[in-house]
């Protein structure tokens, strides 16, 4: 879809700035899981148009929502990315999502840090890197 | 410490697949020629492509209520990156080159690592 924008525009050097942006569509990507994982404690059930819809409750649904949203804003910021960044930095970039996801688990969620994760984390991370920078 | 895998992790994997096949009906539906603007959007391939992606994403809330934690959820689903190179290689002849496939082996060995803790 955005191939075509991505041959006629110069691209940008990478600065700081550009980092920070590109990052920015990635963290609204990966708030995302968030919302999945604030939805799934939203159990019970509710009624539209006069039919029950069993599974989530009203805030469930909003989240589910909101979830769409951020996945929705995050698509049409990385069309804005591929316009302007190599496609190699803009994935280079997106590998970071699994850092982002482990923080968020960590601060909203009270999830623990084990060291076995960061290992983990990080081969991954080197893994990601290694496909996407042969993926053009 | 008792270590923290449960077997609802694996709904990940689903859901990283069902996501891959998405990904693979979108990049058909982008290789296309369409009659207009709207077609390019409105077409089956799009559709389903983009249920699938809804349904992974209903999956994985479901995965969540059975007590997934979001850390190990997005570890699983960078099996996801693995799924796309193969089956980019399969529908598209993109070619598996060895920095792929060693990329392809850490992400491998990541999660299980990352799964050990």
């Amino acid at each position: 879809m955005g191939e075509q924008a991505v041959n006629e525009n110069p691209k940008r050097k990478l600065t700081l700035l550009g980092i920070l942006g590109i990052q920015a569509a990635v963290v609204v990507y990966t708030a995302s899981s968030i919302c999945s994982k604030m939805a799934s404690s939203e159990r019970g059930s509710i009624e539209i148009f006069g039919r029950t819809i069993e599974g989530l409750n009203l805030k469930g649904f909003l989240w589910i929502l909101l979830e769409v949203g951020c996945l929705g804003l995050y698509a049409v910021l990385w069309q804005q990315i591929i316009k302007r960044f190599d496609l190699s930095i803009a994935y280079c970039n997106r590998a970071f999502a699994v850092c982002w996801s482990f923080l968020w688990g960590v601060l909203f969620f009270g999830e623990q840090v084990r060291p076995l994760n960061l290992v983990g984390i990080g081969i991954v991370l080197a893994g990601i890197l290694l496909v996407n920078s042969d993926a053009q | 410490m008792h270590s923290e895998f449960t077997p609802w992790l694996l709904i990940f994997l689903v859901t990283a697949t069902v996501a891959s096949f998405a990904q693979m009906l979108l990049k058909k539906s982008a290789m296309e020629k369409h009659d207009s603007w709207i077609r390019e959007y409105l077409n089956w391939k799009v559709i389903v492509g983009y249920g699938l992606m809804f349904s992974a994403m209903l999956l994985g809330v479901y995965g969540y209520a059975r007590g997934v934690q979001v850390k190990s959820a997005s570890v699983m689903e960078s099996f996801g990156i693995v799924e796309v190179a193969v089956l980019s290689a399969i529908f598209f002849k993109e070619k598996l080159t060895r920095k792929k496939i060693l990329g392809i082996a850490l992400i491998i060995f990541g999660i299980i690592i990352f799964n050990l803790a």
